[in-house]
């Protein structure tokens, strides 16, 4: 059994290292390539893609049409180079609708290393080979550690058993052999159902159903793990994970008042103009944004009356309770993911804490405000006081009023 | 002398009546009907409610679902309140308002406090309006013959049958104040030129138009500055309660009355009526005239000023006016005089005195006037006569309701029925609109776009906040439309803005900048009554109000107006012949029998206002009833027929009869009664608001033509008795033993500036050395002396009573933004309001046929020593370190000991379930949803970031705590200090005299902590030390000094007849949550 698992293990370790050698010969790897990826994914993705036309040009190839200092000057100011009269660029921009391409403060060597990026993506296009066995086959090993240990216990267990029993016989014989007048034993079953161990037995049962029904009582109504399916497979992992995007960019509301709000379709237009394929379900899951603002990929144009999406909510307070996200994001500069775990590497979004009130209360006893930092607190002098004297060395939330039933419901 | 304080004549008299046993009641578990619970029967609903349990714990959770915009308006962020500045407009009624909307509907009102009218004040219709959005009554479509139709059709039909109409086209309305309007109006008089165009106001002006249109050639209504008076004279004018402009002479009138140790001075009230007014329970000096009196106080007065004899056959009276005109004559040019008589004659001599006494252009002003109050009732008169005539071939209804408040409604619905067309634009089927052939339902003021210039070159627009519910038109756009013109009515205001007010400024070059700024004011306002270029004086530079930031709510420096001069008054003085008018006045003489004044109500208007659920359920001020119209009458005069409160009575005088509940009325005059209009709807909407009886009929007409609101002859007969009212003040009496309401007279004041507050002085020497009685042990670690109170912030309130006119317009404030929800009158009557705050009315002195009045307005004190939160059970109410008094209903398992073991009353139980908030649906106590908020429609005006209160919880104000957290986060996001002022109570921003201040104890800079350090400043109930955080500044008028009526010093109180409860509470009356409560089980 064990070898088999160190086989399993070898095996892993040299996918990986072969991955890892793969990707040392990469063209990839260039920092000009990583820097050009990084300029254009910010700056130039919003309106162009490499192989296809989005609202500007498809760029493969542009250095086999225009030298260097064309494309430097059209990007650091395209209508400049219009007006110029350079026939070339009137033309570009009549053919695309006159859309201004809006000018650029990138340095040349930014705009090389573009070039480098786009030259490399055309050259060497990405293969499609998905490496997605490989978690669920080290999802497997861990059950099965989980498994082997669990009867390693069970088998360790029942031997201890078995020896304590055969000692206390031998013990016995010893005994018994010296002449001694041993008790007779107490069979299992009495020493089971006597007084004391019957009293011992219920105080126990009676303590665990308890806990077991406050436990359950509490988790009455609350949703901890709660991940439902959503009616677009919008993907956290891809979103602010992989692309990094930040969080406050779709849930505007974070920073300003109670509700984080979930953005809106019109928001995701904002990329998916362009993005019009997913990495994973390809149009089908962008259509659905499309839908539901009534876009028309083809046209560019929103032609269909917009139909919401309704999407399933995951945190949910009772209704006496007031939560305000700025309070917490803006004012309490909470991390996002305290409260909702790593959403970035969540697929499929569940939700992270109990939002019970004794984990609210937790936090609220063990944050430190940011007591000097922030000009609010300047009222609160006697605790100022107590700070520059070293009374307390830090203030909680609780010491402001944290706990305070009013803080939250009303 | 002993200072002589009572609440009603139940407490004055030491009786029983209207005490309810809160406390003995069971809990309506099982609905009214009583059950014997037998074992079997707990057994069995303890298996049912085990079961229950179990099912639900095994049920899974419910999905819910997050809907996104999909494209996000720009200048919404959920969760966060957009301000729209608007303007609330309802015939005479006008307030200059911004519209907080949350995710794009309207939840609140505020006042603008840009305005250089109502200064952010409001009213308690101007609050409650919001409602009326939601109302399940509005009609939802145009109709035809009482069938749903469509406005292409109704388009079609009318501007036919209007070309082809044989007689005359009328317009009815009530006042339009909007000058857009009024151009549209001219511009369907255009195109149908046989038009004619009636003001209708059931509540009529008409004899001031009629008056200065006689003396000066103009058909409107003066201009008046309360505010620049040093002395006021009102003959039956409710001016701070309903007559003209009352929100913004509230403001004015609270100005000079401000009064401090530096600046000592303040207005002097007279009031000369027949019923005890919001107006009259202000005053300094009030006398009684009977109603139909007030002409011949007048004319008294006049004589009195000119120095020609003949006065009041009234000794009494006749010596104030003697008084009086001795003070008008002292203060010319700085005094006025106002009249609420509808007969012109009366308003002639009004308009002579104060041409006499140098007020014009002084105190009230000719060339800016009004343009509320323009109903013509002689213009209605004959309308009405040639509608029965046959010579009125169409009508058209905007706003008006005639069927209901012409006083001859069945002659006036003959007259309908002869109309071949009929078009109303009202928004209900209400009396009228079912009588007329074409519905043309109007767009609710918050879904449309309007101007008004209530007060001539005072401009302010009205912008949609919302989109309209209903398949609902604008009323400017029907007759735009069948004018010919098709331009929407946003444009073409856009365009009379341009071409007639844009004008009358310079500071913007272009329209559209002028424009835009104007709608983000809310109001354009300019001192140049002429259409050429004058001054531009408007709140442009002030901060913005309708963006999004976290700061909107905050102060708008108010736009520079009119300055008031500070130097001498010049008198103008301008004769004005009034002999023709003294002598009609003369020949009316008096009238006969039994006087019946019909009068209206601060809450209910004219009836328009009907169907509101949160001014039905608003106290009448005075008399404290709600949900009903009461007969009143003098307390001498109940007792002489030998009736008692709450008997009924028929009143009838010509053909007319109702049968009404009658109340003995401190301050009505011997010899008649009074009866408010608004009530006796038939079509008002759900059948619960069809309250009261109407009296309309009663009116009669002057011989001027003018409405005439005193009906003489009237008999009444008491034909039942125990009516069951609705009326809140008893249900909360504070006992009379106790210091409840400084008082004391200007001239002490001046002399003592501890005068009317000597108990707080007392009280705070006591504490100082360490002696005085607390009910819950010695004050170890509470209050000012605990730590925790003094870290950061500590809220407080504090309400001057000098300014407070008891309007009510916070009542309906506080209900609208905390969810509190309205009961119904059969609740109100088993004392089962929910009012977190509510205005207290006391009768000052023993004099129960002329009392003084002060309001006191009363909600949770949030005391340091709170004697609630050491009774609960739960600790679901307990103190925070910010000050509050915490109120948490998700712990409160509703034991009502908190309530019990307050001795200010202000706790509240909900009985039921009266929003909902169950999963139980309709576990209520209502028989329909029309008027709770638990429908789709009506829970839209609930505020998202209080909690909806289930049955079973104690609930009570809160400093709108909300608003504190959505301030000091606020602060924090932006990295700075808290300001003063920075976060208002909703209370505070509804009063229009700025009565009530909130802000941080703790900090010795802001306006409450100097407040409440100032020496009028004292505690309610001091002496039980309760420590609270609500402080009053005590009550002065301007009057000589009364004994039995100022709060003495303690010393002449305890000497006078030994009442010491408040030194040893042990005895006699007991602790003091025995004393003061009426609900009190423990009686």
């Amino acid at each position: 059994m064990q070898s088999k698992f160190l086989l399993h293990l070898l095996a892993l370790l040299l996918l990986v290292s072969n991955v890892w050698s793969v990707s040392a010969q990469d063209p990839r790897a260039d920092a000009a390539y990583k820097e050009g990826e990084a300029t254009f994914k910010g700056q130039c993705a919003s309106c162009h893609a490499v192989s296809k036309q989005v609202v500007g040009p498809a760029l493969a190839g542009i250095q086999d049409r225009r030298d260097a200092a064309w494309i430097n000057n059209w990007v650091k100011n395209s209508q400049a180079v219009v007006k110029s009269g350079d026939p070339y660029a009137v033309e570009l921009f009549n053919k695309f609708n006159k859309s201004i391409m809006p000018a650029f403060n990138l340095s040349d060597k930014q705009i090389d290393n573009i070039l480098t990026y786009v030259k490399v993506e055309v050259e060497n296009p990405v293969a499609a080979a998905p490496a997605a066995a490989a978690p669920a086959e080290g999802g497997g090993v861990s059950n099965n550690m989980t498994l082997f240990l669990a009867i390693i216990t069970f088998i360790l267990l029942a031997v201890m058993l078995v020896l304590s029993r055969v000692t206390g016989s031998l013990n016995k014989l010893v005994k018994e052999k010296a002449g001694q007048l041993v008790p007779d034993s107490y069979s299992w079953m009495s020493i089971l159902f006597s007084k004391k161990a019957l009293a011992f037995l219920t105080l126990v049962a009676f303590i665990l159903l308890g806990y077991a029904t406050v436990e359950q009582a509490q988790s009455l109504g609350r949703q901890q793990n709660y991940a439902p399916v959503q009616p677009i497979k919008f993907s956290h992992k891809i979103h602010a994970g992989i692309n990094k995007i930040d969080c406050q960019y779709c849930h505007s509301g974070a920073s300003k008042g109670k509700s984080a709000v979930i953005p809106g379709p019109s928001l995701c237009m904002n990329c998916h103009k362009a993005i019009k394929e997913g990495p994973v379900y390809g149009k089908e899951e962008i259509g659905k944004i499309y839908a539901a603002t009534g876009w028309n990929p083809d046209s560019m144009k929103y032609l269909n009356p917009p139909q919401p999406i309704e999407w399933v909510r995951i945190h949910n307070l009772p209704d006496h309770v007031y939560f305000n996200h700025s309070q917490h994001v803006k004012a309490g500069n909470v991390k996002c993911q305290t409260c909702h775990g790593e959403v970035q590497e969540m697929d499929l979004l569940k939700q992270h804490a109990t939002l019970g009130m004794g984990w609210c209360v937790n936090c609220h006893r063990q944050t430190e405000v940011n007591f000097s930092g922030n000009n609010f607190y300047k009222d609160y002098e006697i605790l100022h006081d107590k700070l520059k004297n070293d009374d307390i060395s830090k203030v909680t939330v609780s010491d402001i009023g944290g706990l305070e039933c009013q803080k939250c419901h009303y | 002398m002993k200072q002589q304080i009572w609440q009603g004549f139940e407490q004055l008299n030491n009786e029983n009546t209207n005490k309810h046993q809160e406390f003995n009641e069971e809990l309506p578990l099982l609905g009214d009907a009583t059950i014997e619970t037998s074992r079997r029967d707990f057994l069995k609903v303890l298996g049912f409610s085990v079961s229950a349990a179990a099912i639900a714990a095994s049920c899974e959770m419910p999905v819910r679902k997050a809907i996104p915009y999909v494209f996000k308006p720009e200048e919404i962020v959920p969760g966060i309140a957009n301000y729209y500045a608007s303007s609330f407009i309802n015939g005479s009624d006008y307030c200059s308002v911004l519209v907080k909307t949350r995710e794009g509907r309207p939840i609140k009102i505020e006042g603008n406090t840009a305005s250089g009218l109502t200064h952010g004040g409001t009213s308690a219709r101007t609050q409650a309006s919001i409602m009326s959005l939601y109302d399940m009554h509005r009609l939802r479509y145009p109709k035809k013959d009482g069938k749903k139709t469509t406005w292409k059709i109704i388009d079609g039909e009318i501007a036919g049958k209007l070309s082809g109409v044989s007689g005359s086209i009328a317009l009815v309305t009530s006042s339009v104040i909007s000058p857009s309007t009024r151009a549209a109006i001219a511009e369907f008089r255009n195109r149908y030129p046989n038009t004619r165009h009636v003001v209708y106001e059931p509540m009529s002006n008409a004899g001031m138009l009629y008056a200065n249109e006689q003396q000066f050639g103009t058909k409107a209504i003066a201009s008046y500055r309360f505010d620049k008076a040093s002395i006021i004279a009102s003959f039956g004018a409710d001016f701070l309660g309903t007559w003209v402009s009352p929100i913004e002479f509230a403001s004015q009138y609270a100005k000079g009355r401000k009064v401090s140790r530096e600046n000592p001075v303040m207005s002097k009230h007279w009031q000369f009526e027949g019923t005890m007014s919001l107006t009259g329970a202000n005053a300094d000096k009030r006398y009684t005239i009977l109603p139909s009196q007030e002409g011949a106080a007048v004319v008294a007065l006049y004589n009195a000023l000119s120095g020609s004899g003949g006065g009041l056959s009234d000794a009494n009276a006749q010596k104030g006016i003697e008084q009086l005109a001795m003070e008008l004559k002292a203060n010319a040019g700085k005094s006025l005089v106002v009249a609420g008589s509808n007969d012109s004659n009366v308003q002639m001599v009004v308009n002579a005195i104060n041409g006499m006494l140098g007020n014009y252009g002084n105190t009230l002003s000719i060339e800016r006037t009004y343009n509320v109050g323009q109903g013509d009732d002689k213009a209605m008169t004959a309308l009405v006569n040639d509608m029965n005539a046959g010579s009125v071939g169409a009508v058209i209804f905007y706003g008006v309701n005639p069927a209901y408040s012409y006083p001859e409604a069945d002659k006036f619905v003959a007259g309908l029925k002869k109309v071949p067309v009929s078009i109303s634009f009202n928004d209900r089927e209400d009396e009228t609109a079912t009588n007329v052939k074409y519905l043309c339902p109007d767009n609710h003021y918050l879904e449309s776009w309007n101007d008004a210039e209530p007060k001539s070159g005072y401009y302010s627009l009205a912008q949609p906040a919302i989109a309209p519910l209903f398949d609902t038109r604008q009323a400017q756009e029907s007759l735009l439309t069948w004018a010919g013109n098709t331009s929407n009515f946003y444009n073409y205001i856009r365009a009379y803005w341009q071409a007639n007010v844009f004008g009358r400024q310079n500071k913007f070059g272009s329209f559209n900048a002028f424009w835009e700024a104007a709608l983000h004011d809310g109001i354009f306002e300019t001192d140049n009554p002429n259409k050429t270029k004058g001054t531009m004086l408007m709140a442009g530079e002030s901060t913005p109000v309708t963006a999004s930031s976290d700061t909107t709510r905050q102060q708008v420096a108010a736009a520079v107006v009119e300055t008031v001069t500070e130097e001498a008054v010049t008198p103008k003085y301008v004769t004005v012949n009034a002999a023709n008018a003294i002598s009609a006045i003369g020949a009316a003489g008096k009238a006969n029998g039994m006087e019946l004044l019909i009068y209206e109500n601060v809450m209910m208007g004219d009836g328009s206002y009907s169907a509101n659920p949160f001014l039905q359920e608003s106290p009448e001020p005075i008399s404290k009833v709600c949900w009903d119209n009461v007969l009143l009458v003098s307390p001498k005069y109940g007792k002489e027929q030998g009736w008692k409160e709450r008997d009924i009575i028929e009143v009838k005088a010509g053909n007319y009869k109702v049968e009404v509940p009658v109340i003995f009325q401190p301050g009505q005059a011997d010899g008649s009664c009074a009866l408010a209009i608004g009530y006796g709807r038939t079509k008002a909407g759900a059948k619960e608001f069809n309250v009261g009886k109407n009296a309309y009929p009663f009116v009669s007409t002057n011989a001027d033509g003018t409405f005439n609101y005193v009906r003489g002859g009237v008999s009444l007969t008491k034909v039942g008795v125990n009516y069951a009212l609705a009326r809140t003040q008893t249900h909360s009496t504070i006992d009379d033993e106790r210091f409840i309401v400084g008082l004391a007279s200007l001239d002490t004041y001046k002399k003592d500036k501890f005068a009317g507050n000597a108990y707080s002085k007392e009280w705070d020497e006591k504490r100082e050395e360490g002696e005085y009685f607390t009910l819950y042990g010695p004050d170890i670690d509470y209050g000012p002396h605990g730590e925790s109170y003094r870290r950061g912030h500590r809220w407080a309130l504090s309400v001057d009573l000098n300014s407070c006119i008891g309007c009510g317009a916070c009542v309906p404030a506080c209900h609208i933004e905390n969810n509190v929800p309205v009961v119904g009158q059969n609740e109100v009557v088993r004392v089962h309001e929910m009012h977190w705050m509510r205005i207290d009315r006391y009768y000052m002195g023993a004099d129960t046929e002329n009392p003084e009045v002060v309001f006191m307005p009363m909600m949770c004190q949030h005391c340091e020593n709170a004697p609630c939160e050491n009774v609960c059970p739960v600790a679901a109410t307990n103190h925070s370190g910010e000050g509050l008094n915490q109120m948490t209903y998700n712990r409160c398992i509703g034991t009502r000991y908190c309530a019990n073991n307050c001795p200010y009353k202000v706790r509240r139980f909900n009985w039921f379930d009266y929003h909902s908030a169950d999963s139980f649906y309709k576990d209520t106590v209502f028989d329909n949803d029309e008027y709770a908020m638990f429908n789709d429609l009506t829970r839209m005006v609930l505020n998202p970031d209080v909690t909806v209160r289930s049955r079973g919880v104690i609930e009570k104000c809160s400093f709108c705590v909300q608003r504190i957290q959505e301030g000091k986060l606020a602060a924090k996001r932006e990295n700075r200090q808290l300001k003063d002022g920075e976060i208002k109570t909703a209370c505070q921003t509804a009063c229009p005299t700025e009565a009530i201040i909130f802000g941080d104890f703790n900090n010795p800079e802001t306006k409450v902590a100097k407040l409440h350090t100032n020496e009028r400043n004292y505690y309610s109930l001091e002496e039980l030390h309760v420590v609270p955080g609500v402080g009053y500044m005590t009550k002065i008028k301007n009057r000589e000094e009364r004994p039995g009526i100022d709060t003495p010093t303690p010393k002449e109180h305890t000497a006078d007849a030994g009442h010491g409860a408040h030194q040893q509470p042990a005895e006699g009356h007991g602790a003091a949550a025995d004393t003061t409560t009426v609900h009190g089980g423990s009686h």
